[in-house]
């Protein structure tokens, strides 16, 4: 693969932004770990070797039955009877957290929340189930969130403050009066109302929150293409020729994309934070799913087991710095004028 | 007689992306009591950083040195404090500069502006303001008082920067770059002033310019400074008549090229008719007022032949740009054009298209002109792509490294970024991105203005090259009587949208009939 100069000039501005780059390398370590998730923190073995056979039970369901048990449900690989059937006919290997999100730990010798052991690293919470399982969980689905929410009002709002910013006139008046209205729409209520009569998924509380996260980068967008539309090499490339949409993609869009850059990573942080918020008022995701905000409020809860609410603190500004980290750097890596 | 103030071994380097500029290099000279010296150079020569730090006003760091000392009433004025210099800055010497668009507070009116730099006592003396306002040449000062700066025009704002200046009677006057801003006529109006009140106050000039033609008539000496250096030193007549220094030599010798060759067809191939172009003076959305427009043409008519070039020429605001951007469509207008005989007025964006490549235009600011996000490759070729769209990306790679040669570059900066060039090398580049379409008329809306002398010609003796070599037709826009005078076979002077003389260039040198060519022509320095 070759890069362009353009490219490689890039590359070694972000390089030459150290903090931001090692966020990056620590960023894209932890991310590819929570990928993984289902591989690292789980209930089921990676790898069963089961008569002769190899069988992953992450991607199967593979009832008790078959492996000579009583039930017809899904073998509960943590109980020793089921190890003992597989044991006997082939063997099994366990990821390295032998606990889900979801999985509870029957076996506490105290009372959940339990304090860090060996078993539980960093304890379990108030319905006993492991907190370095949940954690992990929670960042990726908290990061897909936020990269989701992020692109898409990316899209959404460069698109908007673009046409409004280089057509200006009635388009861009008609425009700042919607968006007016629309920004004094309450979000946070809005979102309340709304999971008070459907069970808010991942995609809809998504789509809810793209309906007025767009705005923040809108404003910025509109700015840069009123300033850029009347600049001469925009005249020149006119006087070319050069088609609206050409003009606006190619030399309008580049120079405001510093602008758009540098709001970038607080959208991205910024809808992190706002999804861990409603998960600690209760009305973000569904009861279960592993979050960060619900792991907070459970700190908030139980403050006498300061391993929740650390562990739920910890990562959630060490994915923040992160983030906004290596926002700075990218941002760095579009200036043109920045010098090495 | 004993000196006014003295630089000794003026010294300044700074570091900038961890590279040492050294902005100065051990400069010295003197400036006597009511004398006019002058520091002539290129941009970027260290002229202003010397004026900078005669004041003091650039702030030191730690990536900042200065050496050297500068001397005023027996103290160096480099080692002051803050509270002793106060005393001297704007009171002993002050101080006008380039920009009077923003050197004025735009939220002060004049009044308030002028008393700032008063004693306390006078803050409120309203009869001095006028007085001073009277001085600068200011007319109906006791109206100005309550205006503020947005009302005033250029020259007006810089008499009002000159006022202030010389508020309390300074013993020494800088003016970085007074008139560059300036339109020609009002730039001889201020230079006049400025002698006048030198010779009124008895009061020292160091006047800072990169034109040399400005200074011959009133400066005593000159300093000439190229890259930090003070490359020599005279009285103005030496300068201007045995120059030492071979870099002095070109400067005084970078008048342009005239144009010597002339095209024998005459075929018209933009012909004029009736052209006018309205500005929106206010738009309000809900109530459409009518005749609530400024008409910045007016009904202008005019045929160029080809091969020739027009001068268009006239001050700032008299619509020179307004007749370029109409022709090609930038901005609305009424009346007709016809190129090459079509009309092309009535076209639509769609229509009009096919004739952007034969049309092309140049605009004043090199750096402004060039998107900073592309590299020259794709500001050269992106004309090709919109109109030869069946051309391989070699043929357009092959093309462009023509071009760049033609307008005298090297093909391997065609990868690099427009922040990497100097104006002049910018300007070549805007060049070649219309030359590539193989335009047949080219609209030049000021193009020298913004760089420095030696490369201005350089600029017109490459223009000139390609129009015989191509056989281009130019419009020439400029303020620049002197740029004009090289290049253009017919002249048109125009004056608040309207055509005040339009004549072929000798009898419009040797023969002015109108008033206000003749004023333009008195104020040029040739």
């Amino acid at each position: 693969m070759t890069f362009s100069p353009l490219t490689i000039r890039r590359l070694k501005n972000f390089r030459s932004n150290k903090r931001g780059y090692y966020s990056t390398l620590i960023f894209c370590v932890l991310f590819f770990i929570s990928i993984f998730a289902e591989f690292i923190a789980n209930d089921k073995p990676i790898f069963v070797f089961f008569e002769q056979k190899i069988h992953f039970p992450v991607f199967e369901k593979i009832s008790e039955t078959f492996y000579g048990g009583e039930f017809e449900t899904e073998a509960d690989y943590k109980d020793p009877y089921v190890r003992d059937l597989i044991n006997k006919k082939g063997f099994f290997i366990m990821p390295p957290i032998e606990y889900s999100y979801d999985t509870i730990n029957y076996d506490l010798r105290v009372p959940s929340p339990s304090p860090p052991t060996l078993e539980n690293l960093l304890g379990t919470d108030d319905q006993g189930r492991d907190v370095l399982a949940r954690l992990i969980y929670g960042f990726r689905i908290s990061v897909f969130f936020g990269l989701t929410l992020t692109i898409l009002s990316s899209i959404i709002g460069i698109l908007a403050g673009g046409v409004q910013g280089f057509y200006g006139g009635r388009i861009d008046l008609f425009g700042q009066r919607f968006i007016e209205i629309w920004s004094g729409l309450p979000v946070l209520y809005l979102l309340i109302i709304i999971s008070s009569f459907i069970e808010p998924s991942f995609w809809i509380l998504l789509f809810i929150m793209l309906l007025f996260s767009w705005m923040s980068l809108e404003g910025v967008v509109r700015a840069e293409f009123l300033r850029a539309r009347n600049f001469e090499y925009v005249k020149a490339a006119k006087a070319l020729g050069v088609k609206n949409m050409k003009l606006m993609f190619k030399h309008v869009l580049p120079n405001a994309m510093v602008a758009t850059l540098t709001l970038m990573p607080f959208i991205l942080s910024g809808s992190i934070a706002t999804l861990t918020s409603l998960d600690f008022l209760g009305f973000g995701l569904p009861p279960g799913s592993p979050s960060l905000g619900e792991m907070v409020s459970q700190g908030k809860a139980n403050l006498q087991a300061p391993w929740l609410g650390l562990s739920a603190f910890i990562t959630l500004s060490l994915q923040l710095s992160l983030l906004v980290f290596i926002g700075e750097a990218v941002r760095d890596a579009f200036d043109p004028r920045k010098v090495i | 007689m004993k000196s006014l103030l003295e630089v000794n071994n003026l010294n300044l380097t700074f570091e900038f992306n961890s590279q040492v500029v050294n902005a100065v290099k051990k400069s010295s000279f003197k400036i006597k009591k009511g004398e006019c010296l002058a520091i002539v150079g290129e941009s970027g020569s260290g002229k202003s950083v010397t004026a900078l730090t005669i004041m003091r006003l650039i702030r030191s760091n730690s990536n900042l040195k200065i050496s050297g000392n500068v001397i005023y009433e027996n103290e160096d004025l480099l080692k002051l404090d803050e509270s002793k210099l106060i005393k001297i800055r704007g009171k002993k010497i002050s101080m006008i500069f380039q920009e009077p668009m923003t050197s004025l507070n735009p939220l002060h009116n004049i009044q308030k502006q002028i008393t700032e730099c008063f004693e306390i006592s006078e803050k409120s003396n309203k009869s001095k303001c006028i007085n001073l306002l009277k001085e600068v040449g200011i007319e109906n000062p006791e109206q100005r008082l309550s205006h503020y700066p947005h009302q005033l025009s250029g020259g007006q704002r810089q008499r009002v920067m000159i006022a202030m200046a010389i508020a309390n009677n300074p013993d020494l006057l800088i003016a970085d770059e007074p008139t560059t801003a300036l339109d020609v006529t009002i730039q001889k109006q201020i230079l006049d002033l400025l002698d006048k009140l030198r010779k009124r106050y008895n009061m020292s000039l160091l006047l800072i310019t990169h034109d040399l033609g400005i200074v011959k008539d009133i400066s005593d000496r000159v300093c000439v400074m190229k890259q930090g250096e003070i490359v020599e030193q005279n009285n103005t007549n030496k300068v201007f008549n045995q120059p030492n220094h071979s870099y002095t030599k070109k400067l005084i010798n970078s008048k342009p090229r005239e144009k010597k060759f002339q095209n024998k067809k005459s075929e018209v191939i933009l012909s004029v008719k009736n052209l006018s172009v309205f500005y929106k003076n206010k738009n309000s959305f809900l109530f459409k007022k009518k005749d609530d427009y400024f008409q910045a043409v007016k009904n202008l008519s005019f045929q160029i032949i080809k091969g020739e070039t027009l001068g268009i020429v006239g001050e700032s605001g008299s619509g020179k740009s307004s007749i370029a951007q109409a022709l090609i469509k930038l901005v609305s207008s009424e009346g007709s054009v016809f190129f090459k005989n079509k009309n092309i007025s009535d076209l639509n964006e769609e229509k009009f298209r096919p004739f952007r490549k034969n049309i092309q235009i140049i605009f004043q600011d090199p750096f402004a002109s060039l998107s900073p996000r592309l590299t020259i490759q794709d500001i050269i070729s992106e004309g090709l792509e919109v109109h030869y769209k069946e051309k391989s990306k070699k043929e357009i790679i092959d093309l462009t490294k023509q071009i760049i040669i033609d307008v005298g570059l090297d093909y391997s900066m065609l990868s690099r970024y427009p922040h990497e060039f100097s104006g002049g090398q910018r300007q070549r580049i805007a060049i070649a991105r219309a030359l590539i379409l193989n335009p047949e008329l080219i609209i030049l809306d000021e193009p020298t203005s913004a760089l420095d002398m030696t490369v201005q010609s350089q600029i017109v003796d490459l223009l000139l090259n390609l129009q015989e070599k191509k056989n281009l037709t130019y419009i020439f826009i400029s303020h620049d009587l002197k740029i004009i005078k090289a290049l253009s076979d017919k002249i048109m002077v125009m004056k608040s949208g309207n055509i005040v003389e339009f004549e072929e260039k000798k009898k419009i040198f040797s023969r002015p009939k109108d008033q206000y060519t003749k004023r333009l022509l008195n104020s040029a320095y040739f």
